[in-house]
């Protein structure tokens, strides 16, 4: 029991430690392809230790939700983290509280919350923000679950990590259905984390941004909370989508320290590489107009419905 | 049989590329990767099971479909391919992909229903290949720019050609080259008409075409 303790909090630590580098590495080489030097890799620690060095500041205007929902964001990631395979495959001991859909609801909470309070501030541009996420998350929706009903239908469940086990021992090789769910959740992971091409990262022009936007109001370690759930957020999607629809290898066995070096490093190589993935994404795409919006999730949506379509029907 | 239900599923996506395709470069581009795909499934299939027959239509293909008509298409259609405009549309882009999704499920379920006993090929591709056919003539619907409809229905013309290597892979070479002849000569008559079209009124949007007067 006490092991499955520690297993569970290196696993959550990992997330929380490592996500910010996931995004300095990001963007120091995006910066590299636009052959500029970049900001060291290192530089979203830093940020965010100077923010949260700062004092806090909140608008009178704003009741207790904007001053409570930075911690609320903090916190989903985390709460995510432990429902799904991080670096053990086999469940630890908090793993079935919620499957995929319930832990796409305590992912959502996060996103819920910042809408709430970016609204609360009372800053149009926090309006503006809130509204296109909404946007966004509602037609990324329907993706979710179909990715979600697919791999139910081809592994037998949704908990994340009996949707692992099974959907790699079921099959030899990579299904067309498999390669298409995993392509469609991708699609859907960048549009929720606010990358490119749904929304900017690096973009603080009013008029075109969307997550920043609704970050607009908050500075000091509110800011840094924000950001750092932000950076969670994505950590723990791209995760999921790692280790559950890609490539599980790695994963300790068991709760003893080689094997979780081993997981961990294998971690950081699969997180690599999806860096290395989103920034050639970055680098190729344009951000898309808002209203083209719904053609790539409605594509991602057709990817995840024939994945669907050819593991029922097309055997 | 991995190698074929991939190609297939490739094949597959490659049409959605068509509906959202917005221009005619994007148009001929999936053809031609769609050509490629379906010679590679009938090259594949002869791997497996060693009829020569499905060699030399996987190679005709590739040689004609991949190569020939793409190119010719390119040359004849330069007015349309340089014009980079967004091409007017009966359907828009988000509904037309839930059609295509709708579309694609019709085409598994009526694969099911058919009987097929000599089949070299898994239901799957059968099911792919009436998609195929389905999405296509769809494009064609949709679309008011002749050179799309054309680009549908070629696309449609693939998918038939998939239907016919599940259900009839021992077909006589003979008419089989008859068959990918036949579209050669078709696209030939429609570039030339669209072509026509484009120089008598400067435009290949077919819904213009009700206010021509003899």
């Amino acid at each position: 029991m006490l092991i499955d303790v520690i297993g569970q909090l290196v696993a959550l630590l990992t997330v929380v430690a490592l996500s910010p580098l996931l995004k300095g590495v990001i963007e120091n080489c995006k910066a590299k392809v636009q052959s500029r030097r970049g900001p060291s890799p290192l530089q979203p620690y830093r940020d965010l230790r100077k923010l949260l060095g700062k004092e806090r500041s909140a608008t009178p205007d704003a009741s207790f939700i904007f001053r409570v929902a930075p911690y609320v964001v903090f916190a989903t990631p985390i709460a995510f983290a432990v429902l799904i395979p991080v670096l053990t495959a086999a469940p630890l001991s908090w793993a079935f509280m919620a499957d995929m859909v319930g832990s796409g609801f305590v992912i959502g909470i996060g996103g819920f919350f910042t809408n709430l309070a970016a609204m609360d501030s009372g800053s149009a541009y926090g309006g503006l923000g809130s509204s296109r996420s909404r946007f966004v998350s509602s037609l990324a929706e329907p993706t979710f679950i179909v990715v979600f009903f697919a791999v139910g239908f081809i592994s037998g469940g949704t908990v994340p990590f009996v949707v692992n086990q099974t959907l790699f021992t079921s099959s030899a090789g990579i299904t067309p259905s498999h390669a298409l769910i995993a392509a469609a959740f991708l699609m859907v992971v960048l549009a929720e984390a606010g990358r490119l091409p749904i929304d900017n990262p690096n973009s603080l022009q009013e008029l075109s941004m969307i997550e920043s936007s609704r970050l607009f109001e908050y500075a000091g370690p509110d800011q840094a909370l924000m950001e750092w759930g932000g950076h969670m957020k994505l950590f723990v999607l791209l995760v999921v989508w790692l280790n559950v629809l890609v490539l599980p290898l790695g994963l300790a066995g068991a709760v003893t320290i080689p094997a979780f070096l081993v997981a961990l490093a294998t971690l950081c190589l699969k997180m690599l590489a999806a860096a290395l993935l989103i920034v050639a994404i970055e680098s190729a795409l344009a951000k898309i107009r808002i209203l083209r919006v719904p053609e790539y999730l409605g594509g991602s949506f057709v990817l995840a419905f024939l994945g669907l379509v050819l593991a029922t029907l097309g055997r | 049989m991995l190698p074929e239900i991939t190609l297939a599923a490739l094949f597959l996506l490659v049409s959605f590329q068509l509906i959202l395709a917005r221009r005619l470069r994007t148009a001929v581009g999936a053809y031609q990767l769609q050509s490629w795909l379906l010679g590679g499934i009938s090259i594949a299939l002869f791997v497996d099971t060693h009829l020569l027959g499905l060699l030399a239509f996987g190679l005709l293909i590739v040689v004609l479909k991949g190569l020939a008509i793409p190119t010719l298409l390119r040359r004849r259609m330069g007015f349309a391919l340089t014009a980079g405009r967004e091409s007017a549309y009966y359907v828009g882009f988000p509904t037309a992909l839930l059609v295509g999704a709708a579309l694609c499920l019709a085409g598994f379920i009526a694969a099911s229903r058919i009987p097929s006993p000599s089949r070299l090929l898994p239901e799957a591709v059968l099911g792919i290949g009436i998609a195929v056919l389905l999405l296509g003539l769809f494009t064609t619907t949709a679309r008011r720019d002749g050179v799309l409809q054309m680009g549908g229905l070629l696309v449609a013309e693939n998918g038939l050609l998939l239907i016919g290597l599940v259900l009839a892979p021992r077909l006589s070479l003979l008419i089989e080259f008859a068959l990918v002849l036949d579209v050669l000569i078709a696209v030939v008559v429609m570039a030339f008409l669209l072509a026509r079209m484009h120089e008598a009124v400067a435009s290949t949007d077919t819904s213009e075409l009700t206010r021509l007067r003899g």
